[in-house]
């Protein structure tokens, strides 16, 4: 039922909306392609981790021990949009987010009012 | 908060009022005054003869008279002191008043030869703008100038670490190997944090683990190098320009590659190492769209190890209007983490650029970032500009008040530069405090112990028992 209502508003949103449903998204890329972070909830082991990003054809890149937290390269084929959400599907799994993109903005004297 | 911002201004104000009572006995300066003359002004009306009169009685001698003012500079005879001879006038029913000619330095201004062209640092109009809207900072190192005590670590696109002005700014790893001054290059991890022979910090931005070169490779900007000058460029050696402190302690971390672009994940390597190797500020002169829990979470883990975070609004994106980010967050500059200052920019006349993002609960304070003047690749200069250019001038005001008043907690520090801005008509509901910060108030604010109010608490009790 809840579903229902959702895929109905997606629809509608996707129909009347084409534009405001994807102007979240900016034009220049905002994210890495092919990659993740994932953070575990606290007390999930080693093993478990390795078990999940295996099962979901991941590769660690970086493991950041401080803040509990892998850098994944996604299995080919996957979408970063797609892996976030199986990701997300998993207890163990605190959060998934893209890793994305920071950026410097200067101005050279000439384009300064 | 803007409520408690205004209580803490008001408590300022007061502070201020008392400063003439309260005793500062670290800063205050003593008087000094030209000694065997003082100035004595007489009251309206009395003729030349009468007040010559005055003088000769006592041996006195009209050394000078002031054109615009009438007022006469007095040689005082041997065996008067300055004291007695103004006591002496004073007396006179006919003084309006009688003083010791007080001496009157110039602030302290470095040799540097481009220090004229900065004129966030010390503005005379210059560039066509209007004198005083600046930082104060030669007021302020009339205080304070040595940074060095204190690790900054610079996250950006490195840093020209041979540049004239910089390399004796720059942080140096003494965990690792050294041999006479100069990396030893061991090819060992001699402090084992898994990155060999990192002397000067890291370039995370360079695949896998990165290496240990963090130089600034982006030769569009020299961004990092420009960043890094800002806050410590070398003061009075006679060459270059000057950060707004003299010395410094930079820890050069590249996580932007040579177009300028990074990914949070090598910015959360960077942080980390930052806090793990003593930095206790951090300049974050870039941002992004998305936002990231991964990064939230790495900015609290400074957090809860007392380091305060400096993070540029940014510029207006992709139209170059500034936008309010209180409603399109720029991130990292707008998680709301208390150890987190975000920084927008001003013009030489106090005025917000039209790119300039903007916020009232999203945007902390301004600070100088149009034209402004900094180190370049080889020993050489430009001026660039952007909210990437005021946020060094914040992580320079950060590191002069920790060098100054060691102890001080990332809330104090941060309340002692919010709380100390010059508030300005183009910047009020722009940001939470209105204002361009202002390195001399920040300064003085902590001359008596900061918002503990030792001063504060003196000034009312002394005032009480002196005054009952």
């Amino acid at each position: 039922m809840l579903r229902t209502t959702s895929l109905t508003l997606l629809l509608l949103c996707f129909f009347l909306f084409q534009d405001a449903c994807f102007s979240q998204v900016p034009q220049k890329q905002s994210y890495v392609p092919g990659q993740i972070l994932v953070k575990f909830r606290e007390g999930v082991s080693h093993e478990e981790t390795l078990a999940l990003h295996s099962r979901l054809g991941s590769t660690i890149l970086k493991h950041f021990q401080k803040l509990n937290i892998d850098l994944i390269k996604i299995r080919s084929g996957l979408t970063v949009e797609e892996a976030i959400r199986l990701y997300q599907e998993d207890p163990p799994v605190a959060y998934a987010e893209p890793n994305y993109i920071r950026r410097i903005q200067p101005k050279k004297s000439a384009d300064t009012p | 908060m803007y409520d408690m911002l205004k209580r803490s201004s008001i408590l300022l104000a007061l502070l201020l009022i008392l400063y003439p009572i309260s005793a500062y006995p670290g800063t205050q300066h003593t008087a000094q005054y030209a000694p065997g003359e003082i100035l004595v002004k007489f009251k309206k009306g009395l003729s030349k003869k009468h007040t010559e009169r005055i003088h000769r009685s006592r041996g006195f001698k009209v050394a000078g008279r002031l054109k615009r003012v009438p007022i006469d500079r007095i040689k005082i005879p041997d065996g008067w002191s300055v004291e007695e001879a103004v006591s002496f006038y004073r007396a006179d029913p006919d003084v309006e008043y009688a003083e010791p000619n007080y001496i009157r330095q110039a602030f302290k201004t470095p040799n540097d030869p481009y220090f004229t062209e900065l004129w966030g640092l010390h503005n005379t109009g210059q560039t066509g703008g209007t004198e005083d809207a600046d930082i104060d900072a030669p007021e302020a190192w009339d205080i304070h100038i040595d940074c060095s005590g204190v690790v900054i670590a610079v996250l950006d696109t490195g840093a020209d670490l041979d540049h004239e002005d910089l390399k004796k700014s720059v942080w140096r790893n003494l965990a690792e190997d050294w041999s006479n001054g100069s990396p030893g290059n061991d090819g060992e991890d001699d402090d084992g944090n898994g990155m060999i022979d990192d002397y000067y910090g890291w370039d995370f931005a360079t695949g896998d683990n990165g290496d240990n070169d963090p130089s600034d490779d982006n030769l569009d900007y020299y961004h990092g190098t420009h960043v890094t000058g800002i806050i410590a460029a070398r003061g009075n050696n006679s060459v270059g320009i000057t950060g707004v402190c003299w010395s410094g302690s930079i820890m050069i971390l590249k996580i932007l590659d040579s177009g300028g672009t990074g990914t949070v994940a090598d910015e959360l390597a960077a942080i980390v190492y930052a806090i793990d190797n003593g930095a206790t500020i951090i300049n974050l002169s870039f941002g992004g769209a998305g936002s990231s829990q991964g990064e939230f979470e790495a900015i609290k883990s400074a957090r809860d190890a007392g380091v305060l975070v400096i993070a540029a609004a940014g510029n207006g994106g992709d139209d170059q209007i500034g936008d309010n980010n209180d409603e399109t967050p720029e991130y990292p500059a707008s998680y709301d983490l208390d150890n987190i200052i975000s920084v927008t920019a001003t013009d030489e006349n106090d005025e917000l650029p039209s790119w300039a993002n903007f916020g009232l609960s999203s945007v902390d304070v301004a600070a100088p970032g149009v034209g402004i003047f900094s180190t370049k690749a080889d020993n050489t200069y430009q001026p660039l500009s952007g909210s990437s250019m005021a946020t060094p001038h914040v992580a320079g005001l950060a590191a002069l008040i920790r060098a100054y008043h060691g102890g001080l907690t990332y809330d104090q520090v941060k309340r002692g530069i919010l709380n100390s801005v010059d508030p300005t008509s183009s910047l009020e509901g722009k940001m939470v405090t209105g204002g361009r910060i202002n390195a001399y108030n920040s300064l003085i604010y902590f001359a008596g112990g900061g918002d503990d109010h030792p001063c504060f608490i003196t000034a009312t009790i002394s005032g009480s028992q002196d005054h009952p």
